[in-house]
């Protein structure tokens, strides 16, 4: 299968370098994950780290491009992301291109071009950003809607995609604050794929990144709370919603402490809702005769992307008909049954297929796979558990499938409901 | 990235084209089938026999099987490891010999609830206004089934398709002869049934300088959609169109994004590329802006694209744009399952998959003087048509701002 292997070194200045080659296609990835996500943000700041995240496409100090034209000009795509603990820049060029492109990001790491204008201007286009997402159907919903449900600590519960009114003071001083604390090196890892030589690599990585002055990491932060006690609720109205919805969290086990958890959670919520005869959709259309459009899935935004703590969502889009309260009862009579019984070979069978099928069709794509290897880095220290994914996804039990439904209380969880369709 | 291609049409017509291509153990499949909709019964068939093919196969799920359709074709998309590969040409060989599923009920009702959903997204309203009014009462203005027809549907009838404009996709890390041959020997019985399905009219020209108002009171947003008569994909001019539009909003160095997002703040996305269908080729611009911003961007837009002939591509911005081109080609490319796709969407607008491979070279042959003209000659603003969904209380006095033509009265849905 992959002959891609891993190699690991840690610069003097603390930035981890990650370089897994591999030589299907001439194409080359670069992926640089920094410490800090929308959870290190402050009351009154919501929406900086996401902010940043854009600044930084200003590119290098004293560079007359920015960040886009530089990679474009190579023939190159490159996008970022904010989440809970990481943000993430990545860039995928045409193989020869990669040493370029390791200049780039070396080069915005060590001075980004931070300036008013440009604080003003991102700040206006992450509105722009926003609106376009919120306001549409189910805008919003499950992120960030649900987090101020399940959470009580501002750091897990704030919504990080972007207050504007919290933005609109931001200046110059904040985010050069932002920056001297969370982008250092050691805050930071490098990975770099595809198509490329290691040794050429590492050697262009120490020239470029070696050469920025080590800064002190932040010391990590525990975001731990204790879990919700009883069921937390909250409502609310959706013009543009067709249908009324709800979507339930909870809480599960530290990733970094207990990553099989993890895999039976998500076993979990293929059982419940995916494959071509998902259980909760046949309960409901056999016991009820109505549709349910179902998803669930364990992690806020992707499978172990965060640290401790994180959740498993599902969510159900349901005819006004069915109540809410029906649709639950149903999750709770299916949590019940796969908890006293767990589920059948052939149904964890065929889980396990689809699920090892949709990972290796995305990791043929050379950015998911570079910012996987990334994140695993930056929150876990395991950059080759990558490449150990199928292999715990077909260890997943019955039993383990039973014990993750049974982790799943009615008596510890967030349930957010949507009121759909214009008001009276 | 291409260590083998076949490239092979059977007996019955059925062109395959198969590659080796990636590392991961999977097969990558797609089979393009032309289905032309002429009535919106047909197109409610066409797509409840697409949203049934993930049943097929029963409780065998070893494969995974997704297809879309719309009022052209239905297109199968799917997925499986190396040793399932014949059970899957075994089941696309039932369902384009006229398979049809005998139970619908499941799949329908899915279908509608996500049809629903769907219709109430803010795009959906300004896309079908926009077909409306680009192309009057063609079947193309069906944009998704209507609930009514697919719940009249209680059983779906045998349809068989025709191989003939049919293709077949395989790429997998195996020899691209014995993946081939496994697809002759599966698919080559399949026989076309009578005389075949008429192909729709061809689509007219699209007019210039007609752009309306959607109105949507109190909408926070406004949705900019417009559209210019261009080429097809396979027209000699289409490098050369390409590259001007590159230049235009082609991605994020070109001059769209650079003035209304890097420079403005007025949008997170705008760009401009080619909308595409069976023998026609429009050219789209499209970008979404706050309520009290409207009338700034359209203002900029305008001017932009004026200046696209008054400031026409430098060598330096056509260089870029055909830079980006050729790297894209590799990058967005690699992925097997966007390879997959990308010959399928070709075959789903009526040009040779194999164009796809042969693009690079046409795009390295287009010399600046042609990307000038290609601008001067399709680039001008009273050459768009399309729709503005925006609150009309935001829009400037008598919606003057509508008007990309200076003189010309904007039209407004009745």
């Amino acid at each position: 299968m992959r002959t891609a292997e891993i190699t690991r070194v840690t610069l003097p200045n603390g930035l981890r370098v990650v370089v897994e080659d591999e030589h299907s296609a001439p194409v080359a990835g670069v992926a640089v994950h920094y410490g800090v996500g929308f959870r290190a943000e402050t009351e009154g700041a919501s929406g900086l780290a996401h902010l940043f995240e854009h600044l930084m496409f200003q590119g290098e100090a004293g560079s007359e491009q920015d960040h886009f034209q530089r990679v474009e000009s190579v023939g190159g795509f490159c996008n970022a992301s904010t989440r809970q603990d990481y943000t993430d820049f990545y860039n995928v060029v045409p193989a020869e291109a990669v040493d370029q492109v390791i200049a780039l990001e070396a080069g915005r790491m060590r001075a980004p071009k931070i300036s008013e204008r440009a604080i003003r201007t991102q700040a206006s286009v992450v509105r722009e950003e926003i609106l376009g997402k919120i306001r549409k159907p189910y805008g919003g919903f499950p992120w960030p809607r649900l987090s101020p449900v399940l959470f009580r600590d501002f750091a897990n519960a704030h919504d990080g995609y972007g207050d504007y009114a919290a933005l609109r003071d931001v200046g110059p001083g904040d985010c050069a604050d932002f920056f001297d604390r969370h982008y250092s090196p050691a805050n930071a890892v490098v990975t770099v794929g595809g198509d490329v030589r290691p040794e050429a690599v590492l050697e262009v990585v120490e020239r470029t990144f070696g050469e920025i002055p080590p800064r002190p990491a932040p010391k990590p932060v525990a975001r731990w709370e204790p879990e919700p006690i009883g069921r937390s609720e909250a409502g609310y109205h959706d013009p543009l919603a067709p249908l009324p919805a709800l979507a339930i969290g909870h809480r599960v086990p530290d990733p970094a402490a207990d990553p099989g958890a993890h895999f039976a959670l998500s076993a979990l919520a293929g059982v419940l809702t995916g494959g071509v005869r998902p259980r909760l959709r046949e309960r409901l259309r056999r016991e009820t005769g109505q549709q349910v459009t179902l998803s669930a899935r364990v992690g806020l935004f992707d499978f172990l992307d965060a640290r401790d703590p994180d959740m498993w969502i599902l969510t159900a889009i349901h005819p006004k008909e069915l109540p809410a309260d029906r649709v639950l009862a149903a999750v709770d009579a299916e949590l019940a049954s796969l908890g006293a019984l767990g589920p059948a070979d052939e149904e964890l069978r065929h889980r396990r297929t689809q699920w090892v099928r949709s990972h290796h069709r995305s990791m043929d794509h050379l950015a998911y796979r570079i910012r996987m290897i990334g994140r695993f880095e930056l929150l876990f220290g395991t950059p080759g558990l990558v490449a150990r994914l199928p292999d715990l996804c077909e260890g997943v039990t019955a039993a383990d499938v039973a014990a993750a439904a049974r982790g799943l209380r009615p008596d510890s969880r967030a349930l957010l409901t949507i009121v759909a369709g214009e008001t009276r | 990235m291409r260590s083998g291609i076949v490239d092979r049409t059977l007996g019955n017509g059925l062109r395959v084209l198969t590659l080796r291509h990636g590392v991961t153990p999977l097969v990558e499949v797609r089979l393009h089938l032309p289905a032309p909709c002429p009535t919106p019964r047909d197109l409610a068939e066409s797509a409840l026999l697409a949203a049934c093919l993930p049943y097929w196969q029963g409780t065998n799920e070893g494969v995974e099987l997704r297809a879309v359709a719309d009022v052209y074709r239905m297109t199968v998309s799917a997925c499986c490891s190396g040793h399932e590969m014949n059970a899957l040409l075994q089941t696309l060989a039932e369902v384009v010999r006229g398979g049809v599923p005998a139970e619908v009920g499941a799949a329908r009702d899915q279908l509608i609830a996500q049809l629903r959903v769907a219709r109430a997204h803010p795009e959906a309203e300004v896309r079908s206004e926009l077909a409306r009014r680009l192309f009057g009462d063609h079947p193309v203005t069906f944009q998704a089934p209507e609930e009514k027809e697919l719940a009249e549907i209680a059983r779906l009838r045998p349809r068989p398709f025709d191989p003939r404009g049919a293709l077949l996709v395989i790429l997998a890390p195996d020899d691209p002869e014995r993946m081939a041959d496994a697809a002759d020997r599966t698919l080559s019985h399949w026989q076309p049934a009578g005389r075949g399905a008429q192909p729709l009219p061809p689509l007219s020209e699209i007019e210039g300088g007609q752009l309306a108002l959607l109105p949507r009171p109190g909408a926070p947003q406004s949705l900019i959609r417009l559209r210019a008569q261009a080429v097809a994909t396979g027209d000699q001019l289409y490098p050369a169109l390409f590259l001007a539009s590159s230049v235009m909003g082609g991605y994020f160095s070109s001059r769209l994004p650079r003035s209304l997002r890097e420079d403005k703040g007025y949008v997170y996305g705008v760009s401009a590329f080619f909308d595409t269908r069976p023998g026609s080729g429009l050219l789209a611009i499209e970008a979404d802006t706050a309520a009290p911003t409207t009338d700034a961007t359209m203002e900029a837009l305008t001017a932009e694209l004026r200046r696209m002939r008054t400031h026409p591509p430098t060598r330096q911005e056509i260089h870029g744009a055909r830079t980006y081109a050729l790297g894209s080609m590799a990058t967005r490319l690699a992925p097997r399952p966007a390879l997959a796709s990308a010959f399928a969407d070709l075959a789903a607008k009526a040009v040779d998959p194999c164009w796809l491979l042969d693009f690079p070279r046409r795009l390295a042959a287009v010399t600046p003087d042609a990307v000038v003209a290609a601008a001067e000659e399709f680039l001008a603003p009273e050459r768009f048509s399309g729709v503005v969904a925006a609150d009309p209380g935001v829009l400037g006095e008598c919606g003057a701002v509508l008007d990309l033509t200076a003189g010309r009265r904007p039209h407004s849905p009745a």
